[in-house]
């Protein structure tokens, strides 16, 4: 019956029992497994998951209506579940609980006169945080931030809405959503 | 023969410890990543009555999420100065949702300014005893009130229990004449740690 170590359990012979190459070849399996796990632990630690996802180009917007932007391009999704490109391009789904930073951008344009735009961040369809401006001109679209965090749990959904108030036609001409992992809510 | 495999035995239970000790202080370091010090705090209830142009400081009373526990309180306490946990590089925020209690000044100012400081004014002389960030909005007729967020960094040097210790306040103005504002109760201030300063 061999002995172990303390926290990783790695079984070694007692000082009476004979080394043998099954012993040693235990000693090294078990490293092995316990390298592997902590690998596991590098991996979350340092690649926490993260959506980068974008679109470029306009996306008409109802005059004073709250609006998701449809993100139809990924700069970088890890885990791919996080973001499609194709179905549901709203959506960044959280894959795991977690305090998330997120940080939503977007151009907003309108053809006339523009007076009011808000870029907001929603979580399950409500709105958690938001920043708004005044634009004094619609020739170039107005560009806004924000970002804060959010406190999620696997499955959750955010989503980069915009707003705008003026004449004309408006609506996004770009967008951009960056959501990555903080820390765990434990 | 039996020394030699004793001494065999022992030479294994040996490497084994120094390799447990490794690979556990390797799980300890990459747990601990994931979990560094982080605080979201809510107003917990509307602020109501704030009159034009006075600076007012906002009390954020509902702990919405903290990863450890007790956070420390200043020295002296002040409901007011949220301290950061420990000493490293932070980056923090406010979102803040505003309304108007009455009529409207139409494009009228709302702005909130987070503060770095210590409560005495002391500091370190290698920190910096007073640092700002904020954000402005004009009103602009968007539903549901006007929105601010907001976000700072400081790298934070923290002297064990010293009372010049840093903390973070926020402070919410506006110049809507017409009537005085409430900050909603959903605004919040939030404070992660991103790094150690030790290399």
């Amino acid at each position: 019956m061999p002995g172990s170590t303390a926290n990783e359990h790695l079984p070694y012979p007692y000082m009476t029992e004979t080394v043998t190459a099954a012993s040693q070849q235990n000693l090294a399996t078990a490293i092995e497994a316990s390298l592997a796990a902590a690998d596991a632990l590098r991996l979350d630690a340092l690649k926490p998951p993260t959506c980068v996802v974008d679109r470029f180009g306009s996306v008409a917007i109802t005059v004073n209506t709250d609006t998701a932007a449809t993100l139809t391009a990924n700069n970088f999704t890890d885990p791919a579940s996080m973001h499609s490109t194709s179905v549901n391009t709203d959506q960044v789904i959280l894959p795991t609980a977690g305090v998330y930073l997120v940080h939503g951008e977007a151009n907003l344009t309108a053809t006339t006169t523009l007076t009011a735009v808000k870029v907001g961040i929603t979580q399950n369809g409500t709105q958690v945080f938001a920043d708004q401006s005044s634009p004094k001109g619609a020739a170039l679209g107005w560009i806004m931030t924000t970002d804060a965090v959010v406190v999620g749990q696997a499955g959750d959904i955010i989503r980069l809405i915009g707003r705008w108030s003026g004449t004309g036609t408006g609506g996004f001409a770009g967008c951009f959503l960056h959501v990555t992992r903080l820390c765990y809510l434990v | 023969m039996s020394d030699l495999f004793a001494n065999g035995a022992l030479m294994m239970q040996a490497f084994a410890e120094q390799v447990d000790q490794q690979i556990t202080d390797l799980r300890a370091t990459y747990s601990a990543f994931p979990r560094r010090p982080t605080r979201i705090l809510g107003l917990g209830s509307d602020f109501p009555g704030v009159s034009s142009g006075t600076l007012t400081t906002l009390t954020f009373t509902s702990n919405v999420f903290r990863n450890r526990t007790p956070w420390p309180l200043f020295s002296p306490a002040s409901s007011s100065y949220v301290p950061f946990y420990e000493a490293g590089a932070w980056i923090f925020g406010v979102y803040i949702r505003c309304t108007v209690d009455g009529a409207t000044t139409a494009t009228s100012q709302r702005q909130v300014r987070m503060v770095v400081q210590t409560p005495t004014g002391l500091a370190p002389s290698s920190v910096q005893t007073f640092s700002g960030y904020g954000g402005t909005v004009f009103d602009s007729g968007v539903a549901g009130g006007d929105y601010i967020t907001a976000t700072g960094t400081i790298v934070y040097q923290s002297i064990q229990g010293s009372a010049a210790n840093q903390g973070m306040t926020v402070q919410f103005i506006h110049a809507n004449a017409a009537s005085t504002m409430t900050v909603k109760a959903e605004s919040f201030l939030w404070m992660h740690k991103l790094s150690e300063l030790e290399s």
